[in-house]
């Protein structure tokens, strides 16, 4: 199933089994896990994504190598694929990803000209930036940026009322209320 | 005489390419507004706020001039909301919760503001067109709306070339960072999508449902007690209502602020002074700012920069 996870992010598996594999991610907690993590891989390849990385950001990413299974190396894959987007990027530049996170200066560190951190700093509470992260268990990439839960919860429930008030939700439909499906107070961790 | 003519004319041909720009932007966000209410679609897409990956998937069926829509998480709590013309369901299983909100008549400000706006967006944004780029094994063309200050983030969209439909959106900052982002990773469009697709995976039953009393009131924006004694370039109050907090029975004045893109709520909830609550919030791209103002919270949410909220709930008084 990894495989054709695989083929499905290289846009190589064909329509009927792509219909499969997403009712599949319906059902398999395993597979949604490794999903994420092959587009967060591909995604800072990409440099798509522009992270608020915790100091120990590097580390956990390096341990959550360490703890893959070996499923791309060419001479695993019953068939030979061209070697392209994100999970093919990830198994050839692996090494270079745990090099680039680790050389990513942690915007925690940097104090200098944010006007962000200017209000923060005349703002009682200052605005809460990201620490250090505990190592979850299923290696979600997930730092809450909320001092307080509760706090969050009701902004949360106001959010949903301004999505529907939001002139550029008219063209994102639905996708504006990810912020309150993807919310999960189980997994975050509260200042 | 000459010479004023050739003013005349220099200036017309320099208004000729903005105002094509200006049309060939209106029609791209009129074909994208259109195929996201009236097309069926079933697909899964990223959400990718900061470093945070959220996988979703999204159906959305439209049939005899109705929409039926169901978003939910492929990862972590299994939340879900299910939204139709008149109400929004918003499943909390985690919290063994529901939420039934009804939506406001769209018929009265929005969802209409933005497209006639749109030759005021040259006062805030500027708009460039032109990308081309495969997404869901789709080919998709974009168009890029850069803000021209930091009290507003850009956008840059890819509408699917054969339906127009939304397949991308990078949200973006004056500087160019890249803030947040939606992508689908696959969509199916057209063709039928069964009833049982649209069906929430927790029953109903299993949930305590807090359902909205009454629909929003809309207030005439000039009768509101509220008003701004400044506000960022560009935006201005577009509509005012009073509504019902969401799980709770308080009534509280919701106004909406935009500069015909970006849209910024402010709040109001009265008998409420815990000044714990105060000061800014960052989820991603949206930001809010909290404050007291004598026994009323005053909650300032939008996608928008931090300034933006931030002087808004600063610049906002009473009149007595």
């Amino acid at each position: 199933m990894r495989e054709k996870l695989s083929a499905f992010l290289d846009g190589e598996l064909g329509h009927s089994e792509s219909l499969k594999l997403i009712n599949q991610l319906d059902v398999d907690m395993d597979l949604r896990g490794q999903w994420q993590r092959y587009h967060t891989y591909g995604s800072v390849l990409r440099d798509e994504m522009t992270p608020v990385l915790s100091p120990d950001f590097g580390s956990r990413v390096l341990q959550a190598l360490a703890n893959e299974p070996v499923q791309f190396a060419p001479a695993a894959m019953t068939k030979r694929r061209r070697l392209t987007g994100p999970v093919a990027g990830f198994a050839v530049a692996a090494s270079l990803v745990g090099i680039a996170i680790l050389l990513q200066k942690p915007a925690v560190e940097d104090t200098n000209n944010s006007e962000l951190q200017t209000i923060a700093e005349v703002t009682a509470p200052a605005l809460p930036l990201a620490k250090s992260v505990e190592p979850s268990s299923d290696n979600t990439l997930i730092v809450a940026n909320s001092k307080n839960e509760n706090v969050r919860e009701r902004i949360n429930q106001l959010l949903v009322e301004h999505n529907e008030y939001n002139p550029a939700s008219d063209m994102t439909g639905l996708m504006p209320y990810s912020r309150f499906v993807g919310y999960n107070p189980r997994t975050e961790k509260a200042e | 005489m000459k010479l004023v003519l050739q003013l005349f004319l220099l200036a017309g041909l320099l208004w000729a390419p903005l105002t094509w720009a200006n049309e060939k932007t209106m029609d791209f966000l009129k074909r994208m507004n259109h195929a996201a209410s009236n097309l069926n679609y079933d697909g899964v897409f990223l959400h990718i706020d900061g470093y945070r990956v959220d996988t979703l998937r999204v159906i959305h069926k439209a049939e005899n001039n109705s929409v039926l829509e169901r978003l939910y998480g492929l990862n972590g709590n299994p939340r879900e909301v299910i939204r139709d013309e008149v109400k929004v369901l918003c499943f909390m299983p985690e919290r063994k919760m529901g939420h039934a909100g009804i939506r406001s008549d769209k018929k009265t400000g929005f969802p209409g503001f933005m497209i006639k706006n749109l030759e005021g967006l040259n006062d805030n944004y500027i708009l460039t067109s032109g990308k081309v780029e495969r997404i869901a094994d789709r080919q998709a063309t974009s168009i890029k709306i850069s803000p021209r200050d930091d009290f507003r983030y850009g956008y840059e969209l890819w509408g699917d070339m054969e339906t127009g439909l939304l397949l991308k959106s990078v949200l973006f900052d004056v500087g160019n960072n890249v803030i947040e982002q939606y992508m689908f990773a696959f969509i199916e469009i057209g063709g039928d999508i069964p009833d049982t697709a649209l069906q929430p995976m927790t029953s109903m039953n299993k949930l305590e449902w807090h359902n909205d009393i009454s629909p929003p009131s809309n207030t005439p924006v000039s009768e509101t007690a509220w008003y701004f004694t400044s506000l960022p370039d560009g935006y201005q109050l577009v509509n005012v209502m009073q509504r019902f907090m969401p799980m709770g029975n308080k009534q509280i004045e919701h106004m909406v602020l935009s500069d015909g893109l970006a849209g910024i709520s402010v709040f109001i909830q009265p008998g409420e002074n815990s000044s714990s609550e105060s000061g800014l919030q960052s989820m991603g791209a949206v930001n809010a700012y909290t404050r007291v103002y004598d026994d009323q919270l005053v909650t300032v949410i939008g996608e928008v920069p931090a300034a933006a909220v931030k002087m808004i709930g600063d610049a906002l008084e009473k009149r007595h």
